[in-house]
């Protein structure tokens, strides 16, 4: 089973427990619209190459599309439209004023240099620019696209329609980007967190704490927690990872893999392979990094009491019901790193007001958004017996479907 | 109008001695505009037979007040009122009022009841008439229940209805 798979079947489950008719469900399901685009492409030796773009347009009902662009090879429009309708679900259940969307370039990005990837960027952007905008359809950075991507996204289309920064989220700070974005998503999940032990009332100093992955959303997800007094006791990347029962020293750990570092090449603590990290005798566990590394194979060793999905779609739905049965509590992942959407949401609000908005603010708003949406969730799941991830999908598509009620059909 | 039963269309299924014998028994009477014939829940009625005039039947609705069930046109069909509380011990299921003038032959229901623990085949030839109205009306009734079923599977019940009284009754935080 893929990610997009996995996707549909936790999206199935809700509809099943909301026992939705079909007709409902087909039209929750089917995108407002797709387009696919041809992209030509003079490359600096002079050939030719075409590329294909996509952007599916989910659903609207409460508000803008608004998904990330993603850059890869394996990038097409049925990967569109499962993302599409995961970020319709994770904007809902945030509450924040949008819809979802998802598109790309089907492009292997290590073919091509900065000149060119500038290039292809703009030209995706004439392709596209009459279905989007700051109120129609917001990308966003994704899979291989960064702050620098979004910029080339702002500029071309404010040439064509005039200065409008607020056409797409994920920009430098320097050219009306948020504050804190980077960190936006790890600080959501430490958020999220924090309730989740408050719920369960438990000490976050007595609690460990185990992170896979070290990026952007693993290496602020670690940062917070120790400056929380946690104990971390395990950590890792790509390269493998390093376990000390009595904690790990992190802020060494992280400025040796920020400066470039592998963890691999860290001396400091025992080496452990990823595949040892995530069966470590943790209390929370946090896969933030690939899809699917709780699986089948190995979920029957993994003893952690909590599993916070940083990632997307870390816990395959096989491994997903057999920790439920084990009585660990999973905290989705449309629900734990909405931190990232959330943020770009404010930066949207800041762009339209021609406003910026002071780092405690940013932060606050975050806070707020985050943890409401997490007690939404707790609380349904409580009142009708249901695990976090249904409760969540159930209230996303409680959202969704009322707005759309409420519209009507046109 | 005439109200001796020997001449009046309703009665024309009895010969001339059977007409008699409810001549013998029944009586003419006379109702005012708004005057009521039978009272809803009061004791089982008599049967009217309807010789002048038009009646409204209507019936009481919890919390809802009287609805018009029907209107009935002496001049229109041959018609009765109050013949179920003619078989029936129970007490009148509708009210009937005049609507203006209105004429009837009454034929009081403990007499009709004497004649019947008689024997009288009068008597039991009017039973067999009137339960042939009453299955012509139970006829009516099965198809206008099932009109009114079908008429409220469509009204306000469109799927998009379905799910959002879904949403507000069952699935709200």
């Amino acid at each position: 089973m893929g990610f997009f798979e996995d996707t549909n079947y936790f999206f199935g489950h809700a509809i099943d427990a909301m026992d939705v008719d079909d007709n409902i469900e087909a039209l929750l399901v089917t995108p407002n619209r797709s387009v696919t685009v041809k992209i030509p492409l003079e490359m600096d030796d002079g050939t030719l190459r075409v590329f294909k773009g996509y952007r599916v347009q989910h659903n609207n009902a409460r508000g803008p599309f608004k998904g990330g662009l993603r850059y890869a090879a394996e990038m097409d429009l049925d990967e569109a439209h499962s993302l599409a309708s995961l970020m319709t679900w994770k904007t809902a259940l945030a509450e924040i004023p949008y819809g979802g969307a998802k598109g790309g370039i089907t492009v292997d990005v290590r073919e091509l240099n900065r000149r060119e990837l500038e290039r292809l960027t703009r030209q995706f952007v004439n392709s596209i620019h009459e279905f989007i905008g700051p109120q129609t359809d917001i990308p966003a950075p994704d899979m291989n696209t960064n702050a620098q991507v979004m910029a080339w996204i702002m500029d071309q289309y404010s040439t064509l329609h005039g200065h409008t920064p607020a056409v797409v989220t994920g920009k430098p700070v320097d050219l009306y980007g948020a504050e804190g974005r980077e960190a936006a998503t790890g600080r959501g999940v430490v958020y999220v967190i924090e309730e989740l032990l408050k719920d369960e009332s438990r000490d976050i100093e007595e609690t460990t704490f185990t992170i896979q992955g070290l990026g952007n959303v693993g290496s602020f997800a670690a940062r917070f927690p120790d400056g929380l007094g946690a104990k971390i006791i395990g950590v890792s990347d790509v390269s493998g990872g390093v376990y000390d029962e009595r904690g790990l020293p992190v802020r060494e750990i992280l400025e040796h893999t920020s400066s470039g570092g592998l963890l691999e090449g860290y001396a400091g603590s025992d080496a452990i392979t990823n595949d040892e990290l995530l069966t470590l005798p943790t209390d929370v566990l946090v896969p933030a990094a690939i899809g699917g590394v709780i699986n089948e194979s190995n979920m029957r060793e993994v003893r952690a009491s909590y599993v916070v999905e940083a990632a997307n779609s870390p816990v395959t739905p096989k491994a997903d019901e057999h920790l439920k049965k084990k009585g660990v509590i999973v905290v989705p992942d449309i629900l734990a790193n909405a931190g990232g959407v959330i943020v770009s949401y404010h930066e949207w609000v800041q762009n339209l007001q021609n406003f910026s908005w002071k780092e405690e603010r940013a932060n606050a708003e975050l806070h707020d958004k985050i943890t409401e949406a997490y007690r939404d969730v707790r609380k349904l799941a409580k009142s009708r017996n249901l695990d976090l991830r249904t409760a969540a999908f159930v209230l996303a598509i409680g959202r969704v479907g009322k707005a759309t009620v409420l519209r009507g059909i046109r | 109008m005439d109200g001796d039963p020997r001449n009046v269309g309703f009665f024309e299924f009895l010969s001339t001695e059977e007409r008699a014998e409810f001549a013998e028994v029944s009586e003419l009477v006379a109702f005012t505009p708004g005057e009521t014939l039978i009272e809803e829940g009061s004791e089982p009625s008599s049967l009217f037979v309807l010789t002048s005039g038009r009646v409204e039947v209507s019936k009481r609705i919890p919390r809802h007040g009287e609805r018009i069930l029907a209107e009935i046109d002496a001049a229109n069909e041959k018609t009765v009122v109050g013949e179920r509380g003619l078989l029936d011990s129970r007490g009148a299921s509708a009210t009937v009022r005049a609507k203006g003038e209105v004429e009837a032959i009454k034929i009081p229901r403990e007499k009709f009841r004497a004649m019947i623990s008689a024997g009288s085949p009068a008597a039991y030839k009017l039973a067999t008439r009137i339960t042939r109205i009453l299955a012509r009306r139970l006829t009516r009734l099965d198809e206008k229940v099932v009109e009114t079923i079908r008429e409220l599977e469509y009204r306000g019940e469109t799927d998009l209805d379905v799910f959002r009284d879904k949403l507000v009754t069952e699935w709200t935080v």
